[in-house]
């Protein structure tokens, strides 16, 4: 068999996919998406309500056959190997799916032994989840007893309960308070660098998605921008430069301005300026050293990415 | 194998652990049971008695009632064994709509289980309580009507009744799984729930003998199974109390009694016999299942 260059170059990447689509009758949930995730990264997979996630989700879950394209997960193809991609990769869905009448012990026992058939391994199993994920003193209640963030522990206990190669959240943290959304968070994290695991997340929190390794941004089916996060930030993020002005100085100040061609506008005591870069603040401010009185350098953040290229 | 055990045991967990849903899956023995102690008990034991009054001869009044309330209790047990196999099959496979509605079906889905292994599950948890409540309703009826001076079936009849349980369960339950893969929401199969619970009294003829009902229902209702299911049932239950009661009274009297209660069903001119609905209720479940087989297989490829 001739190996095509997709199977190659495949060895560090975990995820790979080509052309992806999923129509229904009319619409176009997913229009020909292709992109990479590495081996052990954290990918963050952002877009608005309804841009086409959960579509793409499961479909590398297996739950849902794509239209047209293919995806190789962990080497494997997708639709002809599904059983034995099911095997590894754990999904933490939006919604709990876990029993509220069973404990967590029966309910996790139940999920994992659909994966592992060794009752010995099974038990080993569920120690080391609930070790990671801090469950050991709610084993015993029932599910639909515990708390939001419990649960949402809970949920990604479930699965972990075969250790995937990856595991995929589909905005795990939607709903909870600050807190709890901190230490799911944590959570996260943790089994990714301390795991290797590779983890695929779709958010909505953008400070949650600045910490992944890359990122793709969906809207309206299509993935419009893929990059690092400080790369997408260098693109789309503008850094704000506040001037201070000196008492009368301001005239002055916004006639260089305008000489320079800069975008700016005047707020009551300062005055605002659109940076490209962080850098092009220091001549700037080497020039209007003697007419201000201070000044605040702001650099774009992950939320200005995200309105910028979904609002295009 | 062992996933099928894991989820069979979780499904059954699932709807025992719910305290409301089992006791509304009995519901319509409750109303069974409250519409024979009530108001149809005593009429059904009139009409025995006035029956034995009239052609049986000089006998013992005070012996012909107890015999006729012990008869009436096993019909009406009768009633409420395949009742119950109707309403608690359907109570748990609304544990599979939940799951759809709830979207649990989807982490189900992505573990590497077969969709049919996940349907069988279902399957197997409702005819495995279905059977459970059943058979405790039989052994609380049989405590009651034994502990007030019924005669007890013997061991034969105790298996016969154990055998039709089990097929009524396993019909039914496939059935519904059936009924279920058409419907989306909780709410929605509540509402076939009520629907359900509400006719089953009718259809199987337990609410009113099959003597009581119109002749146009009552022609309709033999192309059901549920009535056969309680007929062969109710045979099973009464035999021993029929022989009882119904002493030194000529054959064709007891026949036609037979078929006022629908203990014996005529289609046409002839009575049918056990093997033909034996065979009936079988062919009905059979039918649903490879239905439920081409659906089901349908669902997976269009879902997906």
């Amino acid at each position: 068999m001739i190996k095509t260059e997709m199977e190659i170059r495949k060895v560090s990447e975990m995820i790979t996919v080509e052309h992806l689509k999923k129509y229904y009758r009319e619409v176009r949930a997913v229009d020909d998406i292709s992109f990479t995730v590495e081996k052990g990264e954290l990918f963050g997979f952002l877009g608005v309500n309804g841009a086409g996630k959960s579509t793409t989700i499961n479909m590398l879950c297996t739950l849902l056959k794509p239209t047209e394209g293919r995806a190789l997960i962990n080497g494997m193809e997708l639709g002809k190997e599904d059983d034995e991609i099911k095997k590894h990769i754990g999904i933490v869905y939006q919604n709990n799916c876990l029993d509220h009448l069973l404990t967590v012990q029966e309910n996790l026992l139940i999920r994992g032994g659909l994966y592992e058939k060794d009752k010995e391994n099974l038990r080993h199993n569920l120690t080391r989840v609930t070790e990671i994920l801090n469950l050991t003193d709610v084993l015993k209640r029932p599910f639909g007893k515990l708390s939001g963030g419990q649960k949402r522990r809970c949920e990604i206990a479930r699965a972990l309960m075969h250790t995937p190669d990856i595991l995929f959240l589909d905005e795990p943290t939607t709903g909870l308070d600050p807190a709890t959304r901190k230490n799911v968070w944590e959570t996260v994290s943790k089994l990714q660098k301390e795991m290797g695991m590779t983890v695929f997340l779709t958010t909505h929190y953008m400070e949650e998605a600045a910490a992944a390794d890359h990122i793709g941004i969906m809207d309206h089916g299509h993935l419009v921008e893929y990059g690092t996060p400080f790369s997408l930030k260098e693109t789309y993020a503008k850094d704000k430069l506040y001037l201070i002005p000196k008492a009368e100085q301001r005239e002055d100040i916004v006639m260089e301005l305008r000489k320079n061609n800069l975008e700016y506008s005047v707020l009551e005591e300062r005055i605002f300026v659109k940076l490209d870069s962080t850098l092009s603040a220091m001549p700037l401010l080497t020039k209007l050293e003697d007419r201000i009185q201070g000044f605040e350098v702001i650099q774009g953040t992950m939320d200005d990415v995200f309105l910028s290229v979904t609002e295009q | 194998m062992n996933q099928y055990i894991n989820l069979t045991k979780r499904n059954c967990k699932v709807f025992l652990r719910d305290r409301g849903a089992v006791f509304f899956s009995l519901l319509a023995m409750l109303i069974v049971l409250m519409l024979m102690g009530i108001f149809l008990g005593n009429m059904n034991e009139e009409s025995i008695v006035n029956l034995l009054k009239e052609y049986g001869g000089v006998r013992d009044a005070l012996a012909d009632e107890e015999n006729a309330k012990h008869l009436v209790q096993y019909w009406t047990l009768a009633g409420i064994l395949v009742v119950n196999a109707v309403t608690v099959t359907l109570t748990v496979t609304g544990n599979m709509v939940t799951d759809l509605h709830e979207g649990k079906l989807a982490s189900l889905y992505s573990a590497p289980v077969s969709r049919s292994v996940i349907a069988l599950a279902y399957i197997t948890a409702s005819v495995f309580i279905g059977t459970l409540m059943c058979v405790l309703t039989l052994g609380i009826a049989l405590f009651y009507i034994v502990a007030t001076g019924g005669q007890m079936l013997g061991y034969e009849m105790l298996a016969k009744i154990l055998l039709l349980i089990v097929l009524n369960v396993c019909i039914f339950a496939v059935i519904m799984y059936l009924a279920a893969l058409f419907v989306k929401s909780t709410s929605a199969w509540n509402g076939i729930g009520t629907v359900v619970g509400t006719l089953v009294g009718f259809v199987g003829a337990i609410y009113l003998p099959m003597g009581n009902l119109p002749e146009g229902v009552a022609a309709v209702l033999k192309y059901i199974p549920i009535l056969h299911g309680t007929a062969l049932m109710r045979s099973a239950c009464c035999e021993a109390a029929l022989d009882h009661t119904f002493t030194n009274v000529p054959a064709e009297l007891i026949a036609e009694y037979k078929e006022y209660m629908g203990i014996q069903i005529k289609m046409g001119e002839e009575l049918v016999s056990e093997t033909f609905q034996v065979l009936f209720l079988a062919g009905c479940g059979i039918i649903a299942l490879i239905v439920l087989m081409a659906v089901q297989k349908k669902r997976n490829i269009s879902d997906r």
